[in-house]
């Protein structure tokens, strides 16, 4: 009598009771059936929706990556450059102190002529995964649009709507629960599928953003070193001149 | 309707099986990266009965690497550290195969160690989690918990799928050894591969069994289970793959998906999926917060060193300036020098208009020498400012 409404067989419990309790149990079953699985389709729904953003989040995150890794590879450039403009200055100051020192400037090996990047902004090849994983995020953004709670509400006013019908008509027979409770069941998959396409995208994304880190984490420790030393040659040559 | 994951085909044999592993997770669109990892990675998140529970699981894990958070502890199964030491053998054997992507083939010492890693931790690892849900399996199927029993079902799933994962990672990364150590690495491999095969099989086999009881069970019940409709479908179809391999390929079978008798289950795993995309959320959603703070310290690095370079650049060009500048001093020195010592040489010797001469000559000469001096050190200071094109195109124009 006292069967919980999670009950292995709902039918089965009528077996038991009135007819009258019977099927009033039984009919309170179908709704609590049915009240859950639009429960869990609105879930999945949301679920999804939130799935989406954080796929858009994720790009715009990317991006932002993929941007200070060209700022940091120009850093880089730039530093390259002071080296050897200070490395130049060195020279003059050895010309500038003596005579003898400037002539001794012309038996020493001439300064190294590599020419440093061609001026024009280098091509930054952001992590070639990253980017393919950023395109096919970035074609979602329709899915995006049309899962965003606010531009659903037309939808969800439909599921109510159906979902009264089923609960009014309590005398009608099983079939037409049965094609709601399908129609959940339907919407659910369906929407747990795109989940999991959405979820792998996301995997691609995470990865790719795990190389691209890595990268620049190791320019990162070159670009520190480099401007260490740099620094310290700074101070020297600053003091060498003012020492002229 | 299985899932996209799930419709992976993969070839009869073993060996055949590596090299084509495509096409199973990520989008066509998404290709860049290396093939071999996405199999690995896409089954070990593929490989449950409720669909995304283990893909939140995995992705969690990679964001863990990088962001070195601490999850709470997930709910799926116990061992959870045994699951963490494989996942990490898989990532470690990833590591070491990307490492070796670089020359076609590889000598056999190279990867031996990971091999080792496979057949003596992973491997085992899984074989004896397979034989626990086996035990449990028919312990739950005698006394009748039917939703322990599905659990089981479903973890036991995911332990084959994982078995099967790292058995064709080990095929891949056998793929590129040399021809000649292929021998000995059969040899050392064989054992291993023949003794999880049989494993799968047997348990494939009661595993069918015991589905196929669960199944009449729950024959009266209609409508009340909330994932029948997708269980059914996709335990019909694998069960049908089934019959027609029969037990050949154990690659080409798949468990099939265990039916879910209650509404509860379902709804258990759904939670925990939901709750793990919440989190999954919150994740992204931070880590671009943290990318965009960070855009600020880039930014200041940037300018700072955009404002030394521009100065050290201009500070090198006054030194140049400045030493063209102490040049000019030389020829004048040259002229003084040569007539104080032509002046009083002339003079000695006697004739003033000589002196006057000898005078003028040494000067003049004096003059000549030191211009040829200056001149040979700009040539210098030029070439030192080389790099500077503005500075050389200064110069050019001053002497032109």
């Amino acid at each position: 009598m006292a069967a919980p409404p999670r009950s292995y067989n709902p039918f089965a419990a009528d077996e038991d009771e009135e007819e009258a309790d019977g099927a009033e149990r039984q009919r309170y079953l179908q709704r609590e059936v049915l009240r859950r699985s639009a429960a869990t389709a609105d879930s999945t729904t949301r679920s999804l929706a939130l799935l989406y953003e954080s796929e858009r989040v994720g790009v715009a995150a990317s991006e932002e990556l993929v941007r200070q890794g060209e700022a940091l590879k120009r850093a880089e450039q730039m530093v390259d450059k002071m080296d050897q403009d200070l490395k130049t200055s060195q020279r003059h100051i050895n010309s500038i102190k003596s005579v003898f020192g400037g002539l001794v400037n012309y038996f020493k090996s001439k300064p190294p002529e590599s020419k440093p990047e061609p001026y024009g902004t280098p091509e930054y090849n952001a992590n070639s995964r990253l980017k393919e994983a950023m395109m096919s995020s970035k074609e979602q953004e329709s899915k995006y649009q049309e899962s965003h709670p606010n531009l659903r509400r037309l939808d969800n006013s439909d599921n109510d709507f159906s979902r009264a019908d089923s609960v009014s008509s309590v005398q009608c027979d099983a079939y037409p629960k049965n094609q709601h409770l399908r129609a959940y069941h339907q919407k659910i998959d369906n929407n747990l599928d795109e989940m999991s396409s959405g979820l792998s995208r996301l995997k691609n994304l995470a990865l790719g953003l795990q190389t691209e880190i890595e990268e620049q984490d190791d320019m990162l420790d070159r670009l520190t070193k480099k401007v260490e030393t740099l620094d310290v040659n700074i101070a020297s040559t600053d003091k060498r001149v003012r020492q002229l | 309707m299985a899932a996209p994951l799930l419709s992976l085909s993969f070839p009869e044999k073993l060996r055949k099986g590596c090299g084509q592993g495509r096409g199973v997770g990520p989008e066509p669109g998404v290709r860049a990266w290396r093939p071999p990892e996405h199999p690995t990675y896409a089954s070990g998140w593929a490989g449950v009965g409720s669909r995304a529970g283990g893909g939140g699981r995995v992705i969690r894990k990679h964001t863990d690497i990088r962001t070195s958070r601490r999850n709470h502890s997930p709910k799926f199964q116990p061992g959870i550290s045994t699951l963490v030491k494989v996942n990490w053998t898989r990532i470690v054997l990833k590591a070491v195969f990307r490492m070796s992507e670089d020359n076609e083939k590889v000598t056999l010492r190279r990867i031996e160690p990971a091999i080792q890693k496979f057949i003596k931790v992973a491997i085992p690892t899984d074989l004896e989690r397979l034989r626990k849900h086996q035990i449990n399996i028919e312990k739950y199927q005698r006394c009748r918990l039917w939703d322990r029993l599905h659990e089981e079902h479903i973890n036991a799933g995911r332990t084959v799928q994982q078995l099967r994962a790292n058995m064709r990672e080990m095929e891949k990364l056998c793929l590129r050894v040399r021809q000649e150590d292929i021998p000995i690495l059969q040899r050392m491999i064989n054992p291993v591969k023949e003794e999880a095969s049989f494993a799968i099989k047997e348990f494939l086999q009661l595993h069918s069994e015991s589905a196929e009881e669960l199944k009449r069970q729950l024959e009266g019940q209609e409508d009340t289970s909330l994932t029948r409709s997708a269980t059914v479908g996709g335990g019909k179809t694998l069960c049908n793959t089934e019959g027609k391999d029969g037990s050949q390929s154990l690659i080409q079978m798949y468990s099939p998906l265990p039916e879910i008798p209650q509404d509860e289950n379902a709804a258990e795993s759904w939670e925990n999926l939901e709750e793990d995309l919440i989190q999954l959320n919150q994740l992204v959603t931070e880590f671009s917060l943290l990318v965009s703070s960070q855009q600020e310290k880039i930014d200041r690095i940037e300018a700072h060193v955009n404002s030394a370079a521009v100065n050290v650049e201009e500070g090198t060009k006054n030194l140049g300036k400045a030493a063209k500048y102490k040049l000019a001093a030389l020829p004048v020195a040259g002229a003084v020098i040569g007539g104080v010592v032509g002046g009083p040489v002339g003079l000695l010797a006697g004739f003033k208009v000589a002196g006057i001469a000898a005078a003028l000559g040494g000067g003049i000469l004096g003059f000549t020498g030191g211009k040829l001096i200056q001149r040979r050190k700009q040539k210098m200071i030029e070439q030192f400012s080389s790099s500077c094109p503005e500075l050389s195109r200064q110069t050019a124009k001053k002497s032109s």
